[in-house]
């Protein structure tokens, strides 16, 4: 890899918080309406009704088969849908063939046309609209450049490495200057690290360019970092649409919590409430108290879930000053350098908490008898069932896990 | 890397293989070396280093009015194979249709028949053909549409098997960046292809240049170069003639083989990720 931009995480997130939009207000520039698609007798997609503002990164999140692709394909015209309407920028393109969008996409195999060069690829969109040479000359370089890969025009694909085809395929996209960016898994057949290096690449061409990206990806990493807001996509369905912070800590139903991240679920009965929390009676844990949610009153039984890393971990002594507060002893610990995964086993539960390692190594040995505290704004209750919450453990495990 | 051999299993293994290629090529290798002598008959051990005999064929009318039909018949029946094998391919790899699966068996067939069915068959419908009226006689024209038939088979199977390798991304990625059906199928289709149907002519050419049997049952009047040769061995004279007939076969059709198997060889470098 060459000249990588000098990005960290904290410009990354600045960027994200500084461009949050607010769909209402910004004017839209995808909108799906009622939008589904039928294979024979499957589903690929359900009725969905989706808004993406203009200049929003907005990311599909879903395992194989979740529909995401299927979204992505009826947007870009390779997919007629069985019913809905579809508009780009307000009007009305469902039986417009793809070439009459002004949609790019940027291939999950990048579908570089062998035969030409780079340049030829990167200036075949306006060859096609007929520009005059020097002026796709001078656009083929600028996109180029864009991309940095500037002096590449006269390679062919097949002695690029895979990220060089990446960008290629990212700059034979953006040189059309659409009004919105289909990415089909872009990073997919990246090893790990180049994969986070374009994560702040694209990121970066999405603000220098400022044009709407719709992303599809299994990655959840991968749409936390870079997405305005994130859809998680299951069974042909949006599960939930916000922004990656919601997402991950308020997970609309049990599907999301197991989808998304690692997920402590607990079940109890409701036993008290109060203006702000409610006390949830979980066997082997004692009283847990919860937060309360508007439309969730009437349950007496409720799930909630804890994040592995909203637990902090204490001597047994230290009761922590924290409402919820349980012993239980450690079970499994696996260090990740940066921090230390436990399994801590409480009665026949077994939990999963996250300890970043601020001393040398991790804190806790194997056998060790542990108080667990967290506060009741970070657990939260889960509509749906155990059931959903196992469904969304098992697609996120075969896409992958991420987080 | 294999482990090595020993030297005695070498040996064997070496001599097994120069006696495999002497058996296929040592009877090639007496033509060509009668074709360039100057011995009026074929007998050991040869006599001078001549082109005598490529003189003899050249100045002979007959074998030159052979070699010509069998470049016209050939080309044309290529053609024929070209246009209607590439469309079959496209339709059969394309689109979904009633008797799709039957449709590539019924195409590929004709190169699966022995030649004499082939012969046979269509004699009989020319034959039909010409009581109606509908043909005048038989004639090049026939042996041409004869040709054609398991020409089809060689252009239709080098496409399809090409079509197979390709995706359909590159046509999508096309469309996506602006151009319409037929700027995508000039600027992407087409290209992605050309190799497999020049590779597929090529076959389709030499089969039909050297075919005998089928050619046998339609010919007309006229000879091509492979039944001008039959006839000549059979009168036994100007052996050395048919030796030079033969090189010219030879190497007329070695090149195009080579050709037709560099063009196959020579995939779409693939513009998909290493590992996927």
């Amino acid at each position: 890899m060459t000249g990588l931009p000098a990005v960290d995480a904290t410009d990354g997130r600045s960027a994200r918080s500084g461009s949050t939009l607010n769909p209402e207000s910004t004017p839209s520039d995808v909108r799906l309406d009622g939008v589904c698609k039928q294979f024979g007798t499957v589903w690929a997609l359900k009725p969905t009704s989706l808004d993406i503002a203009r200049g929003e990164f907005f990311s599909l999140l879903g395992a194989s088969g979740s529909g995401k692709t299927t979204t992505l394909r009826i947007i870009a015209g390779f997919e007629r849908p069985t019913a809905g309407r579809v508009f780009l920028r307000e009007r009305d393109v469902t039986s417009s063939a793809p070439y009459e969008r002004n949609v790019n996409t940027v291939f999950q195999d990048y579908a570089l046309f062998p035969h030409m060069s780079v340049g030829g690829n990167v200036g075949y969109g306006l060859r096609v609209r007929r520009e005059k040479r020097d002026e796709i000359a001078r656009r083929v370089a600028r996109a180029l450049d864009l991309v940095r890969l500037s002096g590449y025009e006269h390679r062919r694909p097949s002695q690029l490495s895979g990220g060089q085809r990446q960008r290629v395929a990212l700059a034979r996209a953006l040189i059309n200057a659409p009004g919105l960016l289909l990415l089909d898994e872009p990073l997919g057949a990246l090893d790990l690290k180049l994969r986070r290096e374009m994560q702040f690449e694209l990121k970066r061409i999405q603000i220098d360019v400022g044009i709407t990206f719709l992303y599809v990806t299994h990655d959840q990493e991968e749409a936390m970092s870079m997405s305005d807001r994130v859809a998680v996509m299951s069974d042909g369905r949006i599960v939930q649409i916000g922004a990656p912070t919601d997402v991950y800590e308020r997970p609309a139903n049990a599907f999301v919590a197991g989808f998304v991240g690692t997920s402590n679920v607990l079940q109890g009965r409701v036993v008290a409430h109060d203006a702000s929390t409610y006390q949830l009676d979980v066997p082997d844990f004692g009283i847990v108290s919860v937060s309360r949610v508007p439309g969730v009153t009437e349950l007496d039984e409720l799930l909630i879930a804890i994040r592995p890393e909203k637990i902090t971990i204490l001597v047994p002594s230290d009761d922590g000053r924290i409402e919820n507060t349980v012993v239980g002893r450690i079970v499994t610990a696996s260090y990740a350098g940066a921090f230390t995964r436990y399994g801590i086993s409480v009665g026949p539960h077994e939990l999963a908490v996250v300890e970043q390692n601020m001393g040398s190594g991790p804190s806790w040995r194997l056998g060790e008898e542990v108080r667990l505290a967290w506060s009741s704004e970070t657990n939260h209750i889960l509509p749906g069932s155990e059931k959903d919450l196992q469904h969304g453990t098992e697609e996120a495990s075969a896409s992958g896990r991420g987080i | 890397m294999f482990p090595r051999a020993s030297t005695v299993s070498r040996l064997a293994l070496g001599t097994v293989a120069a006696l495999v290629y002497a058996f296929l090529y040592l009877p090639l290798i007496i033509v060509i070396i009668y074709a360039f002598n100057s011995a009026t008959i074929t007998s050991w051990p040869p006599g001078q280093p001549s082109l005598h005999w490529f003189n003899v064929l050249w100045n002979d009318p007959d074998p030159r009015d052979a070699i010509a039909n069998s470049l016209k018949v050939a080309i044309t029946a290529t053609v024929l194979a070209v246009l209607l094998g590439t469309p079959a391919a496209f339709a059969l790899q394309r689109f979904r249709f009633f008797g799709k699966e039957s449709l590539g068996f019924v195409i590929t067939l004709p190169i699966l028949l022995p030649g004499i069915i082939t012969g046979i068959a269509m004699l009989t419908w020319f034959t039909q053909l010409i009581q109606w009226g509908v043909l005048p006689g038989l004639s090049l024209l026939t042996v041409t549409i004869g040709h054609a038939t398991f020409c089809i088979v060689l252009v239709f199977n080098n496409v399809l098997s090409r079509l197979r390798r390709t995706t359909r991304s590159l046509e999508e990625a096309s469309m996506d960046l602006g151009a319409d059906g037929w700027q995508t199928f000039w600027r992407v289709t087409l290209p992605g292809i050309r190799g497999a149907v020049i590779a597929g002519a090529l076959l389709a050419f030499t089969l039909s240049f050297d075919e005998i049997i089928v050619t046998f049952f339609l010919i007309g009047a006229q000879n091509t170069l492979p039944l001008w040769i039959l006839g000549h061995i059979r009168q036994d004279t100007n052996f050395p003639e048919i030796d030079a007939a033969a090189v010219v076969i030879i190497a007329v059709s070695i090149p195009i083989v080579l050709l037709a198997q560099f063009l196959t060889r020579e995939t779409t470098q693939s513009s998909s990720p290493a590992k996927l």
